[in-house]
């Protein structure tokens, strides 16, 4: 039995020895609470401290220094509210670590795998309530899997990152406070992957005596499980201000389209190191902005001091604006990564229905001479105003694979590969590869003579994207590839590609973490629009060739999907790490197999001067890692 | 009269019947239906199981029925008044429309009496006023007016607000004041909000009905009556308008057809770059995320209003002129 108590199993590290000693510190203290609530039990309406909060607590240490109660944070979400999702709604099994280095306990205060990862132990933290003062117990869980999960009639099915080979796992009650996975094969990466974001155990952990009355199995006035499901999805959980939470914050009132407020959460369960009961911030007063009035929103408030934590709806093209004002608007710009490997990255379909086509795509040097054709200092200067890397297709540095000296090293290669801008090369693979002007038009052609084009597909509304895909487009014309641009919606785009009929796609902003989030990114394996390759070609993957096409024979592809087998197997994390970099290798060795333009885009965060314990590196492009919930906003206070 | 409205009403029933079945069908137009929209979303959240559950979804939603078949249980609910439930934020869409309704029609009462009030007299000045210098102005502006369109004036005023006092005017109130009952200080804080929205959007609507009153006076002063009236030593006053304005005035009152659904559905774009609470500003989204009982529902209420408008205007402009036959 392998035991851990700090740490992700993957990604151990040195800081489990402080977090120990911080425990036994709390530990030895008593607990004290905001001046509210100290009032609230005063007058009776509220149980004292110590019985309100887990028996052991979990402790945080602050970013930079214990803090003191009050204040209101204001903010600006969009309509559909994601920005305060993803503050107020990730308490998942797990957190990530700040520094994005593993996986940290939460709401499960330890747990344990058999040697095999097939079988996980996980104990909730003992005596954890909902803010309902109602106790979080091995119950909840197994509601939601009987209840829920198992339950035909009830819309949900079996979790991301549960079903190994396509079988489900056994879940069991241990005791009140312990529940067992037994998972059909290997799963060592599951409390990694099920601690991303708002969506995935943070979804999973429901207060079932709440919860139950919206079940027609438990309540005969409800019709179907429509009321259920409202509660259940993450769209629109956070509408409901009845809901028992376990967030530091619970919302108080919400106006569609106009405000959310939220409160202290009196039940809260974590502390600092001094054992003050968290979160020090009272609440949040969060405006509600359409998608069109958002950048407007941000930006002038900003400058007015009218927010005090904010981030994600900045437009690149106003940072420096942003910059100027911090004075007056007495605030600090954070400049935390997007984590973003590419935007946009160009996605060659190579299911993609022309036989002429698909046989270019899997010519080497016709994807270098596409590279090595664009002018990406150009690009970033013009579409990201300098503040982007020019890069080739790889994965975000932050990648814990690529954290390794080999690994960095590696990377560095790996990034700077086929990006310097030479055209004249470009043309000399193409000439070498029979990509000639034949019928002089003015247009190479295809090695048997006939027409080629170079159709890339994008979404609309992408300023980035669609900047950079004009000046892509220029200089592919310039070497002779005649190149069309064309935008579609999400569904046209996700049938044709279905169907083969996407020759190139251009994909906005995308991270991509190694095994961690989105692994089809760099080997086609899973059935997703955003699947290198493409979408038959992972889908015959996925289904074990019973459906899509194969890759071809012995191509980079292939030997992708290969190498993916093998790193999703591997049970220790120095076995998975040499994997990855295995696979990686065959991107450097047959490279690029997507083409990168620009990336790391750098995504502005305003911080009020009054804002302490906000950490000055993050990751938020993707919400996979749980930015900035991550960083522990119960540990935000404001000075004096 | 009577019998004409009537005859009216009775033909209003077939049309919107038209209206509701053809807005029905370009909704299912699309390959994709809100569903798939949220499974693609849970799949992008990594939850990629979720295609599992597209049918079973669509069941509940009611979606797995033949168009036709859903239609005339939405025609139906519909007459009854149940107007479906809105897919995106799981409400009823009357809870939604009637939530906004109120700011809606304070925005676009107060644009419409601004710029009809502002814009006739503005017209008729600049008639009576032929290439004077005020004429020469007024035009001018009212080119800009037609010119630039509303959603872009709003961003000007809003920038040059900010810029004058720091004011960031996106939405109808300060947020302390959104759940608030409508105490004197609330009522201030709206006008202290609104005036941006309605100026914008009166601006360009002023500038038509200037320009449009212009119009029609100067065909008007130049018709004999009005020499006639003249030199019968009328006072000016009472030739302009007793007698000139009120021949000018037909254009105004076809076009006064389309101020109820302008109420309702007038500056979508200015709605959602301003942040205003409006029934536009969920119109646009529900349309883009195929929230189909939302749109449906605004649909209709769009239709009604014109069909109210047109009808209205016909009424008063056979009134105003017994030249005008009912048939």
């Amino acid at each position: 039995m392998r035991l851990m108590t700090g740490r992700g199993s993957a990604l151990a590290s040195a800081i489990v020895g402080i977090s120990l000693l911080a425990t036994t510190v709390a530990m030895a203290q008593t607990y004290s609470e905001a001046p509210a609530l100290a009032d609230a039990v005063k007058a009776g309406s509220l149980p004292p401290v110590e019985q309100r909060i887990s028996d052991n607590p979990l402790v945080l240490t602050p970013v930079e220094s214990v803090g003191t109660y009050g204040g209101t944070i204001r903010d600006i979400t969009k309509a559909n509210l994601d920005w305060s999702k993803i503050i107020l709604q990730v308490e998942p099994f797990a957190r990530w670590e700040r520094d994005l280095n593993g996986v940290r306990p939460n709401v499960a205060e330890s747990w344990e795998w058999n040697d095999a990862y097939t079988e996980l132990t996980l104990n909730f933290r003992k005596g954890i309530k909902w803010s309902d003062g109602v106790p979080l117990t091995a119950d909840d869980f197994m509601f939601f899997w009987n209840d829920v999960v198992l339950d035909d009639s009830v819309p949900v099915s079996f979790p991301a990152g549960t079903v190994i080979n396509g079988e489900p796992p056994k879940v069991e009650k241990i005791d009140e406070d312990t529940i067992k996975f037994t998972f059909a094969g290997p799963n060592p990466l599951f409390m990694e992957l099920s601690s991303r974001a708002y969506y995935n155990s943070a979804q999973w952990l429901i207060p079932s005596h709440y919860m139950k009355q919206f079940l027609p199995k438990y309540n005969p006035d409800m019709k179907d499980t429509s009321e259920f499901d409202k509660r259940y999805t993450m769209d629109t959980r956070i509408q409901y201000t009845d809901m028992p939470t376990l967030a530091g914050w619970m919302v108080t009132s919400f106006t569609p389209g106009q405000r959310l407020t939220a409160e202290r959460n009196p039940y809260y369960w974590k502390v600092d190191t001094e054992g003050h009961q968290l979160p020090y911030i009272d609440g949040f007063d969060t405006t509600v902005v359409t998608d069109d009035a958002v950048s407007q929103a941000v930006l002038l408030n900003s400058i007015a001091g009218k927010l005090d934590f904010q981030s994600r709806e900045f437009n690149l093209a106003d940072v420096s604006l942003l910059m100027e004002n911090q004075e007056k608007g007495n605030y600090t710009v954070k400049l935390w990564d997007r984590g973003d490997f590419a935007w946009p990255w160009m996605m060659p379909m190579y299911d993609y229905k022309d036989e002429g086509i698909r046989d270019l795509f899997y010519t080497p040097e016709f994807r270098r001479a596409l590279s090595v054709a664009m002018d990406r200092d150009k690009y970033n200067n013009v579409a990201a105003f300098g503040l982007a890397k020019p890069r080739q297709f790889a994965l975000s540095p932050l990648s814990p694979e690529l954290q390794t000296e080999e690994g960095k090293a590696f990377y560095d290669k790996w990034v700077n590969s086929y990006i310097e801008y030479d055209p004249e090369q470009a043309k000399a693979w193409l000439d070498q590869i029979g990509v000639v002007d034949k019928d002089g038009d003015g247009w190479r052609d295809r090695p048997d003579g006939s027409r080629l084009q170079m159709i890339v597909d994008m979404m609309p509304g992408d300023k980035q994207t669609a900047d950079i895909m004009d000046l892509m487009k220029e200089d592919w014309d310039a070497v002779g590839i005649e190149t069309l641009l064309n935008q579609a919606d999400w569904g046209t785009l996700s049938d044709r590609q279905k169907a083969g009929e996407v020759m190139m796609r251009a994909w906005g902003s995308a991270a991509g973490w190694g095994l961690l989030s989105a692994p089809t990114v760099w080997a086609p394996v899973e059935n997703a629009e955003w699947t290198m390759g493409g979408m038959s070609i992972a889908l015959n993957y996925q289904s074990g060739g019973k459906e899509g096409e194969p890759a071809r024979p012995g191509s980079a592809l292939e030997k992708l999907q290969q190498a993916y087998s093998k790193a999703v197997q591997a049970l220790d994390p120095n076995d998975r790490n040499a994997a990855l970099l295995e696979a990686y290798q065959i991107h450097l060795d047959e490279g690029p197999l997507t083409i990168g333009t620009v990336g790391e885009d750098p995504t502005p965060v305003v911080v009020s001067n009054r804002l302490r314990n906000v950490p000055s590196v993050g990751l938020i492009g993707s919400w996979d890692m749980g930015f900035p919930a991550t960083a522990d906003p119960e540990q935000f206070y404001f000075a004096e | 009269m009577l019998a004409y409205i009537g005859k009216r009403l009775v033909i209003m029933l077939p049309t919107l019947l038209l209206i509701m079945a053809v807005g029905f069908f370009i909704m299912q137009l699309p390959a994709q239906d809100y569903v798939s929209q949220y499974v693609a979303r849970q799949g992008q959240m990594g939850n990629t199981t979720a295609m599992l559950q597209e049918e079973l979804l669509r069941q509940q939603l009611g979606l797995d029925k033949p168009p036709i078949e859903r239609f005339f249980y939405w025609f139906f609910d519909f007459l009854r008044g149940d107007w479906g439930t809105s897919f995106v934020d799981s409400r009823p869409v009357t809870t939604i429309i009637l939530e906004r309704l109120p700011a809606t029609l304070a925005i676009s009462s107060l644009a419409f009496l601004v710029s009809w009030g502002v814009g006739i007299p503005l017209g008729v000045y600049s008639a009576t006023h032929q290439y004077k210098t005020g004429d020469v102005a007024l035009t001018t502006l009212a080119f800009i007016g037609i010119g630039l369109p509303d959603f872009l004036v709003a961003m000007f005023f809003l920038v040059a607000a900010f810029l004058a006092s720091g004011q960031v005017l996106l939405g109808l109130n300060s947020p302390e004041f959104v759940n608030a009952p409508w105490t004197l200080a609330r009522i201030l804080d709206f006008f202290s909000y609104a005036w941006l929205s309605v100026t914008a959007v009166a601006f360009t609507g002023m500038a038509l009905i200037m320009r449009v009153t212009r119009n029609n006076m100067l065909e008007e002063l130049g018709k004999p009556y009005v020499l006639t009236l003249r030199a019968k030593g009328l006072p000016e006053r009472v030739v302009i308008w007793k007698h000139v304005f009120r021949n000018a005035l037909h254009p105004l009152v076809t076009m006064f057809g389309q101020v109820l659904a302008f109420l309702i559905n007038g500056f979508a774009i200015t709605s959602a770059v301003l942040n205003l609470p409006t029934i536009q500003s969920v119109y646009l989204s529900a349309t883009f995320q195929q929230d189909i009982f939302l749109a449906g529902a605004i649909l209709i209420l769009i239709a009604v209003t014109v069909m109210v408008g047109n009808l209205i205007s016909d009424v008063m402009l056979a009134w105003l002129d017994p030249r005008v036959r009912y048939d």
